[in-house]
């Protein structure tokens, strides 16, 4: 079988197998490359109709071109969109800017989706998360489960071989499901370009800048790149060697460590 | 016979305030010691004087040149990358590591001593202190983990709580204790230790919000509730082994109430040896012409070419630089006259050690009531939060057998002496 073929296979059965067993399921959507790719791969998992809600979380700092982008794709392929929006910390002024980047992640993000979640009442949500992004996230399953505190307890988890999932979980759980897990950087530029699938125009190059990872606009650099095609851009994550998310801010690990040290006053 | 040794923290307590509530007779435990086979020492914190740092001196007997940690913040060698030092920044080995390697003692308990976590091996059972993110890294061995939380041992109060619920907050203190010491007893009375530190973090958050409240029942209450906790874990210590044990009480460092915060950074900035750009992060905000800059609380860096990326003073500036910025700090005064900073130390007096290059080049003490701050974000130089009470670096407590003399200043290096040579 094609390379793409055996990882689109192995996507579609894991979304299946997820919607099987939470009937309650959302996908979150970022509108980036991963979480569209993962969007393209549900629809052709259920035959073109998506069957769950399509959450967006919006920081309110993302780049225009997204918001126009996701409003777009969402008439487009017709499918339910929930925005999820921390109103009451937006209305409080949190920003990226004034030195709170970490906060700013936590608040507008994290708890925004868990506002959504705890609204919805969803079992499991599914993430176009990748194993190459990040050396955290190289220890992820493919069905994760999280805490009432959203906490991942990566030193035990359960084991995922011969393609057997534990996919049940207690009741104060939920799961994060991830069906494009074993997608690289570089299979998921080809598989949109073989799928013809629609991406936002940032991740080509402009006057020799492109990015290579979006997010919010106060927290995404983009890198020196000439890369105006899909095809370059084959070629230019091939041959890169550093890594895709370095052109962004945040490091999760530290966050807890900074919100502790203000609350007695320090940073 | 072996030889044990009881050593209790009580994070933040200032030896004049701990004398009062023993006069007082807020703390019949502690008073009826110091009466008889105790004496209290006034004993001068770290510089800074940070838990962190202070009680990393206390674990190792050595000063911040020598064990490397001289905040909760720092920067990473040759940028402006912030990072939390922890314990895996600690340089030079704890009292336990040495007397344990020279098979005076065998096994140790550690508890809630800050800045050892992540939690690292150890014969016996260290359980972190604060920062402590992750309970599962925060207890060596981690069979304990499970046991602990049956128990429902905390690590610390939720912080941010003080700021919507006083009242709850200090009720979680309370409970917090209450469960510290349950845990405490049970450790003592269940296991075999050669030595036994626990620390008493809840004292530290009590001043950093109440300390206003100092002369009320609200302390007064808190103090004994103290001081019941350490008369029982000395007694249960007593219990198992004897009379015939060291016993230490110590304090990181003291406490004042707080007038205001002071910025360092804004000063610096008024004054033209700061230049940052807003658009970044942190201390990456530090721009090219900056003469110096703060970090937590009074650290001063002067931004020489050779340590920073964007670094443009020369080490034969440093005398003129040094005596500039320490005319500028000395000048600051508050509106109402009252000048904010007592002294500016130089790195020269205070540290000696291998990690010396990475110490902050000043370190500016201030006067009470004024809470130094190396924070970039405030624009002015006098803020106020809802903080009460701020650390001081003269009046540690420090409570010894009677039998221990000091010929001279007492300071955070000295008990880890007095433990090792008591084991020798």
């Amino acid at each position: 079988m094609d390379h793409l073929d055996a990882l689109e296979n192995k996507s579609i059965y894991i979304i299946r197998e997820a919607y099987y067993r939470f009937k309650n399921i959302a996908m979150l959507w970022s509108v980036g490359k991963d979480s569209t790719t993962l969007l393209w791969l549900i629809r052709k998992a259920f035959f073109g109709k998506i069957p769950f809600p399509i959450i967006h979380i919006d920081t309110s700092y993302k780049f225009p071109d997204m918001y126009e982008f996701r409003d777009r794709l969402a008439r487009e392929w017709n499918f339910p969109l929930i925005v999820g929006r921390n109103e009451e910390k937006l209305a409080a002024g949190m920003s990226p800017s004034s030195g709170m980047k970490l906060e700013c992640c936590t608040e507008l993000k994290t708890n925004a989706l868990k506002q959504v979640i705890d609204k919805y009442k969803f079992k499991a949500i599914f993430l176009g998360i990748r194993r190459d992004e990040h050396g955290i996230r190289a220890k992820e399953r493919y069905f994760s489960p999280r805490d009432d505190q959203f906490q991942w307890n990566y030193e035990n988890q359960p084991a995922e071989i011969w393609d057997q999932y534990k996919s049940y979980l207690d009741k104060e759980e939920h799961y994060r499901v991830h069906p494009i897990l074993h997608f690289t950087e570089l299979d998921i530029w080809k598989y949109i370009q073989r799928e013809k699938l629609p991406i936002i125009h940032l991740y080509l190059a402009k006057e020799g800048k492109r990015y290579r990872s979006i997010g919010c606009v106060p927290c995404c650099s983009p890198i020196e790149s000439s890369a105006t095609t899909i095809e370059d851009m084959i070629n230019e994550v091939a041959a890169s060697k550093t890594s895709e998310r370095a052109g962004r801010a945040q490091d999760k690990e530290n966050i807890y460590t900074m919100q502790k040290l203000r609350a007695l006053g320090y940073m | 016979m072996q030889k044990k040794a009881l050593i209790v923290g009580i994070d933040g307590v200032p030896f004049g305030l701990i004398t009062r509530m023993m006069e007082q007779g807020h703390m019949k435990e502690l008073k009826h010691m110091c009466e008889g086979d105790y004496t209290i020492h006034k004993m001068h914190a770290s510089y800074p004087d940070i838990s962190s740092v202070s009680w990393t001196s206390f674990m190792t007997g050595a000063n911040p040149a020598e064990h490397g940690i001289y905040g909760f913040t720092d920067l990473k060698p040759n940028s402006y990358d912030l990072y939390f030092p922890n314990s895996r920044d600690i340089k030079a080995p704890t009292f336990w590591q040495t007397l344990q390697k020279q098979k005076k003692i065998k096994r140790v308990l550690v508890l809630n001593i800050p800045n050892t976590y992540p939690a690292f091996p150890i014969d016996g059972l260290l359980v972190s202190g604060f920062v402590a993110i992750d309970f599962n890294k925060a207890v060596y061995p981690t069979s304990y983990v499970a046991p602990l939380q049956r128990m429902g041992y905390v690590i610390d109060v939720d912080l941010m709580k003080a700021r919507q619920d006083k009242d709850g907050f200090y009720q979680d203190l309370m409970d917090s204790l209450a469960v510290r010491e349950k845990v405490s007893i049970n450790l003592i009375t269940e296991e075999e230790w050669d030595i036994a530190t626990i620390c008493i973090t809840e004292t530290d958050r009590l001043h950093h919000f109440f300390f206003d409240k100092k002369d009320t029942p609200v302390f007064h209450d808190f103090y004994k509730r103290v001081d019941t906790f350490i008369g029982n874990i000395y007694r249960a210590f007593e219990k198992k082994y004897g009379k015939d044990f060291l016993f230490l009480v110590l304090s990181d460092h003291g406490f004042t109430e707080q007038v205001a915060e002071v910025n360092l950074n804004a000063l610096l900035r008024d004054s033209g040896y700061l230049v940052t750009d807003e658009s970044r992060d942190y201390y990456d905000k530090i721009e090219k012409g900056t003469i110096a800059f703060a970090m937590d609380p009074g650290r001063i860096y002067i931004h020489y070419e050779k340590k920073f990326p964007r670094g443009q003073v020369k080490s034969s500036e440093t005398e003129q630089i040094k005596k500039a910025l320490k005319a500028v700090f000395l000048e600051l005064a508050d509106t109402n006259g009252t000048k904010v900073i007592k002294e500016v130390v130089d790195k020269e007096e205070i540290y000696k050690g291998p990690y010396y290059d990475n110490a902050p080049d000043l370190i500016c003490i201030s006067n009470e009531g004024y809470d130094l701050k190396g924070n970039l974000r405030r624009k002015e130089v006098f803020s106020s939060d809802i903080f009460k009470g701020m650390h001081t670096g003269e009046d540690a407590t420090l409570i010894t057998p009677k039998n221990i003399t000091f010929d001279q200043q007492v300071t955070i290096e000295n008990p880890a002496n007095i433990i090792m040579n008591y084991f020798l």
